[in-house]
């Protein structure tokens, strides 16, 4: 068995590396958001929290596509069967 | 906590708000190509645990999208509250009235027919910051012991016994004075306006010690600053020359705030002749915040600045405390000096300055630094002009409410901002750097004492 580039989950997992790519420029971009804006007001302190939310979870989500993109290479090297799928799942 | 901002409704200069907005865009546009591919992989792994990825990173999306909106609308109701008040003190007539009225109407064109409204946004910001401005002070007020009891132990079977209970408790009738005190609207001082002339002026003595070389050095940050302010009975002003290595001239004052409160019996605040020998006293503070005129020591810093060889066209960094910033806020304001910057610690006058760098120091229940009011809605100086507050509570202590007044108290807020990482504090922070690299500095300590009539 070999992977087909071609499959829906070869095709799924460009999709997430290229959804991987993006996150991992949003990230950093949120830390520097929240560290540039070192504003000593409680409406900063605020925002600053905020923005630190918002880059934990962008780190969630980067971890998120990983695991499915190693899900779905796990699953690319044998032909799709829905019944396999449907007992792995259980 | 301390809390830095450029004025009691501006927190944050609009235009860095909008920068930040601008930043969070570029985030907000790589999470919207991330869902659109999140989207993608949901579509072809129809059994692959990728589902849901595109929905929760288009959640995420939205959110950095809104944070971006909320920082644009934000600066803009900042400066529809700052416009605001200055139609309301300065007039439409006046040419920031009529820029302010042109902001205004830009904004209203601008989110038309939205649904947002900055400018009601605005007057709503604006009126619970001025609502609530002397809170922490009246609080502080209430604070004074109700000793009513003792006229009525003193005199149980007296009238006076009597009045001793009809009297309102001292912390409400404190509280009532103060608030009417302040609504007399003297906290802050119009741009380019000018002390008059003593109707009552004394001589004055202004004595100081020839200046000498000194190894301090420049402060190092506001703490500092405010640790070279004088505090003895014979040194109303410091001054510090620094010399560079071009040969032009710098100068640092340090003035210190009241000393003498009832020199007279009177706090000298009763109109009359000021037989005080003391300048920095009560009548002084009343020249300048009720009368607007120039006080005696005003008159003795301003002397003292001269003959300690102050050039009018040389720069000069001005520090004071209480009365002393007062001073140096009013000095500023006259434009007669260049006073490149001036940090107030406890102010009750907050001067409109165009290219002087302002900073200011308060605790928002000092009862001297609340006579401002609210303050100024934005900065009050040049580019890194800042307002840094915190509440310095002082507890149930009979003393309580002069204790967040203390200069020594003071030192801890300059240093909270000195250790602050706040990027609006580099401005006051390159003043000192720059003092730092002087090739050498003299300094000088000054005093004004009052001539008694008759010996002038």
């Amino acid at each position: 068995m070999t992977s087909d580039p071609y499959s829906p989950t070869a095709v799924a997992r460009g999709f997430l590396t290229r959804a991987r790519w993006h996150l991992e420029q949003a990230a950093p971009a949120l830390a520097a958001l929240a560290s540039e804006v070192a504003w000593e007001s409680p409406a900063a302190r605020l925002f600053r929290e905020r923005v630190d939310t918002q880059r934990r979870e962008a780190c969630v989500l980067i971890d998120e596509c990983d695991s499915a993109s190693a899900w779905l290479e796990a699953h690319e090297l044998r032909p799709v069967d829905p019944a396999p799928a449907e007992e792995e799942g259980r | 906590m301390v809390d830095i901002g450029q004025g009691f409704l501006i927190q944050v200069d609009p235009e860095s708000l909008r920068a930040a907005a601008g930043r969070a865009d570029r985030v907000s546009d790589d999470l919207a190509a991330a869902a659109f591919q999140a989207y993608g992989a949901d579509a072809e792994a129809w059994q692959a645990q990728a589902r849901g990825l595109g929905h929760r990173i288009s959640a995420l999306h939205s959110e950095v999208h809104g944070l971006a909106g909320s920082l644009r609308y934000g600066a803009d109701v900042y400066e529809a509250a700052e416009a605001g008040w200055i139609l309301d003190t300065q007039g439409r007539g006046s040419a920031e009235g009529a820029a302010a009225l042109a902001d205004l109407d830009r904004l209203a064109a601008q989110y038309a027919g939205s649904g947002a409204d900055p400018i009601a946004d605005g007057r709503l910001l604006r009126a619970e910051r001025e609502g609530h401005a002397l809170d922490d002070v009246l609080e502080n007020l209430a604070a004074i012991p109700d000793l009513r009891w003792v006229i009525s132990a003193l005199f149980p079977s007296t009238a006076a016994s009597g009045v001793a209970g009809a009297l309102p408790p001292p912390g409400l009738l404190a509280a009532g004075a103060y608030t009417a005190l302040v609504a007399r609207g003297r906290g802050v001082v119009a741009r380019g306006a000018k002390l008059g002339a003593d109707p009552n002026p004394q001589e004055i003595a202004v004595e100081g010690e020839r200046p000498r070389a000194s190894a301090k050095g420049a402060p190092t940050g506001l703490a500092g600053a405010a640790r070279r302010i004088p505090g003895g009975p014979d040194d109303l002003a410091r001054v510090e020359t620094y010399t560079f290595d071009d040969g032009h001239q710098e100068h640092a004052v340090y003035v210190q705030g009241t000393r003498e409160m009832l020199q007279d019996g009177d706090w000298n605040v009763i109109p009359g002749p000021e037989e005080g020998h003391d300048t920095a006293d009560m009548e002084s503070n009343a020249d300048i915040y009720l009368g607007e005129v120039e006080s005696e020591a005003y008159r003795g810093v301003v002397q003292a600045l001269e003959e300690a060889g102050v050039d009018p066209g040389e720069p000069v960094h001005a520090f004071g405390h209480s009365q002393g910033a007062m001073i140096i806020e009013r000095i500023a304001s006259e434009g007669d000096l260049q006073v490149d910057t001036a940090v107030s610690y406890a102010t009750p006058q907050q001067a409109l300055l165009d290219d002087t760098l302002h900073v200011n120091l308060a605790y928002t229940d000092d009862p001297v630094a609340a006579l401002t009011g609210a303050g100024v809605p934005g900065p009050a100086g040049a580019a890194g002009s800042v307002v840094i507050t915190d509440t310095f509570d002082p507890g149930p202590d009979p003393l309580a409410p002069m204790e967040p007044h203390l200069l020594e108290n003071y030192l801890a807020l300059a240093a909270e901002a000195d250790a602050s990482a706040d990027p609006r504090l580099e401005g006051v922070r390159d003043v000192f750097a720059h003092l730092a690299e002087a090739d050498s500095m003299r300094t000088s300590t000054w005093n004004a004492s009052r001539v008694p009539r008759g010996d002038g």
